[in-house]
């Protein structure tokens, strides 16, 4: 379903990326397979943020905001354990195992009612993560060369979307604040989201 | 519901009439003109027509999701060829440019939003060897062959292996032929290159005859049928802006000259048999008088020419293509050469079958 989206869908902008809103304010984590956007997107999921997607953001060329996804997020290896460890009671798909990409199984992080409420979001900030094993919470700011290149770097689509495409990426590096951050410790991670978010 | 091939081409002739589809009808047309590679086409020609805003959100969606990557190619198309051109012109080098990158440099009417897989360029065959290089040298790498597709390509073929631009990725057939000369069916070239046009950006393309009868050779002297139908859409539209008694003497007379009437025989019964109503009046005399009706038209070519789409591609299609298909490989080859073939792609494939694709063969490991 992601190939049949970024393989025909030109009239918006395509990044692969997590998008977590809260306070109808989206950040997007646009990152490399592997960096924890899934993790992530589940743990924030399951404590009160709305996941518009784990893996993908959908943007509107004009008003830039993003749309939902109605998806369950996909866990890899030892974050379908850790989840297990911290939600009991979240619902998962039974692990399949010994895909392409490991152990693989699914988190519902939103009911279809909950989904039909939510909106398209504008992006407040950008924020590049890191998982690093053991590593405090470090936060970097990024100036809008870096996030503009960043943001190229993730998209699926901006070799097609041409002139239009580079104007809509400097318009986000414009409104939204660009971070990197190194983390290990979701709890922590979340608390800095949680401020990005604040009124 | 959409269940004749016929259908299809309607729409793109008379894009008036798409307004009246409800729009499960509008899901299996653009199923069906997505497969066929000309859902962007018919966009350009819906917004050519303005009658893309009046469409419903979701129609209106994948049209120009398609539009705006059609576009996008043809931007690179014009990109590289500007690349190339300057490449050749340096060393002397003629080049003409073929089908979709000769569309695009020229503005013919069925430009805007054809899509291409690849750029095919035309060279003297006395400077194949010199363009090559010159690729080479330039970042265009074949893609390393086996030892037999090799030999088949730099032996028998009107091309020699495809290109692949290491950074960008485009891959360019160059040719040095329209057809395979070891079928024995090969236009003197020196022909063609008498019959060149320079565009206004000074890239060098067949005139219209010429352009015409290649793609009339390309769509009925191959084996595959895929893109049939957009080639005889792509036939129709540059054939209506040229139509005139003159141009079509000219046509006739080159399809003489060079052994393809035949195949321009065919072409003019695809065009009757999917097009009629849309062709001009100089044309649909020229299908009245030039069509064949046999068995074989009405049970193998016409019915091949339909897109892959279950829709419309039923058994009897299938069977068809398949027969095409054989057909295609009997034309370019004489028998022994055929058989010989044959016997070695049966013997490959079944041994990437039984022991993995690169098993033997010089694939580099990275």
């Amino acid at each position: 379903m992601n190939w049949c989206i970024a393989a025909h869908e030109f009239t918006r902008f395509l990044l692969h990326s997590a998008v977590l809103v809260k306070n109808n304010r989206a950040i997007l984590c646009p990152a490399a397979p592997g960096s924890g956007k899934s993790t992530l997107s589940a743990y924030l999921g399951l404590n009160g943020w709305s996941v518009y997607s784990d893996e993908m953001a959908i943007i509107d060329m004009e008003d830039l905001n993003v749309l939902p996804v109605f998806r369950p997020v996909c866990l890899k290896n030892e974050s379908i354990f850790l989840l297990k460890k911290w939600h009991p009671d979240a619902i998962i798909t039974p692990t399949c195992h010994d895909t392409q990409k490991g152990d693989v199984a699914h988190v519902k992080v939103l009911s279809w009612q909950q989904y039909q409420k939510l909106r398209p979001a504008p992006i407040s900030a950008l924020v590049f993560p890191k998982f690093q094993v053991g590593s405090k919470l470090e936060i970097f700011q990024l100036d809008q060369l870096d996030a503009f290149n960043q943001l190229v770097h993730n998209a699926f689509n901006y070799n097609v979307l041409s002139y239009p495409g580079f104007q809509l990426v400097g318009r986000i590096v414009e409104l939204a604040n660009a971070y990197e951050v190194r983390y290990s410790d979701l709890k922590e991670l979340s608390y800095f989201f949680d401020e990005l978010v604040q009124d | 519901m959409l269940n004749s091939p016929r259908q299809i081409l309607h729409y793109l002739a008379h894009p008036q009439h798409s307004m009246a589809l409800t729009l499960p009808e509008w899901q299996q047309l653009i199923w069906l003109l997505r497969e066929a590679k000309l859902l962007a086409s018919f966009a350009a020609i819906l917004e050519r027509e303005n009658l893309l805003a009046t469409l419903p959100d979701y129609v209106k969606r994948h049209l120009k999701s398609a539009l705006i990557y059609a576009d996008k190619q043809s931007q690179q198309i014009k990109f590289e060829c500007q690349e190339l051109q300057s490449l050749f012109l340096k060393e002397g080098i003629n080049t003409v440019y073929l089908k979709g990158a000769a569309y695009t440099l020229a503005s013919t009417s069925n430009s805007r939003g054809r899509i291409c897989n690849d750029l095919d360029i035309l060279v003297p065959k006395a400077q194949l060897k010199e363009a090559e290089d010159l690729l080479n040298q330039h970042r265009w790498i074949a893609e390393q062959l086996n030892t037999y597709d090799e030999r088949y390509y730099r032996k028998w073929s009107h091309e020699i292996p495809p290109m692949v631009h290491l950074i960008r990725g485009t891959v360019l057939d160059l040719h040095h032929n329209l057809y395979l000369p070891i079928s024995g069916r090969a236009a003197d070239m020196s022909i063609f290159f008498n019959l060149v046009v320079k565009t206004r950006a000074g890239f060098s393309v067949l005139n219209p005859e010429a352009m015409v009868l290649h793609s009339v050779i390309h769509l009925f002297m191959n084996e595959e049928t895929q893109n049939a139908i957009r080639d005889l859409w792509d036939i129709h539209l540059l054939i209506s802006e040229n139509s005139s008694d003159e141009f079509w003497q000219k046509l006739h007379k080159l399809a003489e000259l060079t052994g393809f009437q035949l195949e321009l025989k065919y072409c003019l019964t695809a065009l009757n048999y999917y097009l009629y109503s849309a062709l001009d009046p100089v044309s649909k005399n020229q299908c009245d008088a030039h069509s064949c009706d046999n068995l074989w038209v009405r049970l193998i070519l016409l019915p091949s020419l339909v897109p892959e789409h279950p829709i419309v591609c039923t058994a009897r299609n299938r069977w068809a293509k398949r027969f095409m298909y054989l057909r295609g490989h009997w034309l370019k080859m004489p028998m022994h050469i055929l058989i010989s073939h044959l016997l070695v792609k049966g013997f490959l494939g079944l041994k990437d079958a039984l022991t993995g694709k690169h098993d033997f063969s010089p694939k580099r490991l990275d």
